[in-house]
């Protein structure tokens, strides 16, 4: 069935419809879920809530853009609402992180080596969480930073500045793992 | 910053658009708590069932009952309008000079019409009275007004109230006796507008 069949079937509430568009397109939910929330159960309440939200607004897709592109919309949205229900956009870390003047600190280092997927993410949880909302938003979501600052109602310096920051902090773990799994090799 | 964009090529190409492996029950978990929220309990199911067989009966019982009530209703203006019209009929504005018969008025069960109705009353409305045996209507042409009407009054609104007064006065002046009025005491009827009041303790002076 294709795709906007499979649309027009929810929305006529066909069960099996439902199933088939859900097993499409959770695994790549589940991941930008990952991307925003730090701990798995969390990421896996965002995608069940994100897809009944899905699933109850269907008949107001209007079929005119990607049904992905919505579809990962409303994730986005659903994370960004789970975040900030629980307060954790301003977390004790992310405050001893931003008090650190990290651009001095900054590594003038290219890194070369292909990274596990499992890696990557578990790199991205380890940030605090205001940062690594700025990060997802800005480097998979495209958003610019007066976009980021309308987002999360703070400053567009105070978006820079997280940017900067969780790029700086990505960079020494990535370097920090690579070192690791290139010793690990060598033995 | 070219020294980051290192970092966001990494992330994007190891993350950007891939999907997280996950056993088949981990889905089929989710997915079932996912249509679980979004369609009814199968106990929601059997109410709405129940409240639709409880309410189309109900609401037909109802449908039936309010076309019998409004045929009901429909059907009593017309009794209690041809009771009106066999009864006494006082129109809010009557022409100058309509008195009735004295014999019928003296003989009818008059009722006292409140003045706040009154004023709402159009022509063709009629005061309601107690059913009463058929009389004719009131009606009167003034032009053949009997010479024994002297002990009815009819005061109208404005200046046709002067009229009036002096209509009878003059009625009186002219055909009755001075003395044989002052001595006949009859019941008197006095038609304010639509109110009608008999009276037998109005005593009527001759104008000096």
């Amino acid at each position: 069935m294709e795709e906007d069949e499979l649309i027009k079937a929810c929305i006529r509430n066909d069960r099996v419809a439902y199933n088939h568009l859900f097993n499409k397109y959770a695994p790549k939910m589940l991941m930008i879920c990952a991307r925003y929330m730090s701990d798995e159960n969390e990421a896996k309440d965002v995608l069940q809530n994100g897809f009944i939200k899905v699933f109850k607004s269907i008949k107001k897709f209007k079929f005119e853009g990607s049904f992905e592109g919505w579809l990962k919309r409303i994730m986005i949205n659903e994370a960004l609402s789970e975040l900030r229900k629980k307060k954790k956009l301003i977390t004790r870390n992310s405050t001893i992180y931003e008090n650190i003047d990290i651009a001095e600190d900054s590594v003038d280092e290219t890194i070369d080596y292909d990274f596990t997927q499992e890696e990557l993410l578990q790199t991205l949880k380890a940030l605090p969480e205001t940062f690594r909302v700025v990060f997802n938003l800005y480097c998979f979501e495209k958003y610019s930073h007066n976009e980021i600052a309308a987002a999360l109602s703070i400053k567009e310096s105070t978006s820079r500045s997280r940017l900067r920051r969780a790029r700086n902090i990505l960079k020494k773990e990535l370097l920090i793992l690579a070192e690791k799994s290139k010793s690990d090799e060598r033995v | 910053m070219k020294e980051f964009e290192n970092i966001d090529d990494i992330f994007l190409k190891g993350l950007e658009g891939k999907s997280i492996e996950k056993p088949a029950d981990y889905w089929k978990d989710i997915s079932s708590n996912i249509l679980n929220k979004i369609s009814k309990p199968w106990w929601g199911a059997l109410i709405t069932i129940a409240i639709g067989i409880t309410a189309v009966p109900a609401i037909v019982i109802i449908v039936w009952y309010n076309i019998d009530v409004s045929s009901t209703i429909q059907t009593e203006p017309k009794q209690v309008e041809s009771t009106m019209t066999d009864t006494v009929a006082i129109k809010k504005d009557p022409p100058e000079e309509s008195i009735p018969p004295t014999d019928l008025i003296n003989s009818a069960p008059l009722q006292e019409v409140p003045q706040t109705e009154s004023s709402e009353l159009t022509e063709k409305q009629v005061v309601p009275t107690v059913p009463t045996p058929k009389l004719p209507k009131l009606a009167v042409d003034s032009q053949a007004l009997p010479e024994s009407k002297d002990n009815i009054i009819v005061i109208q609104p404005d200046s046709a109230r002067l009229n009036a007064f002096d209509s009878i006065s003059t009625l009186k002046n002219q055909q009755l006796p001075p003395k044989e009025l002052s001595k006949k005491k009859v019941p008197t009827v006095i038609i304010i507008q639509d109110t009608v009041i008999v009276t037998d303790t109005i005593k009527i002076e001759k104008k000096k």
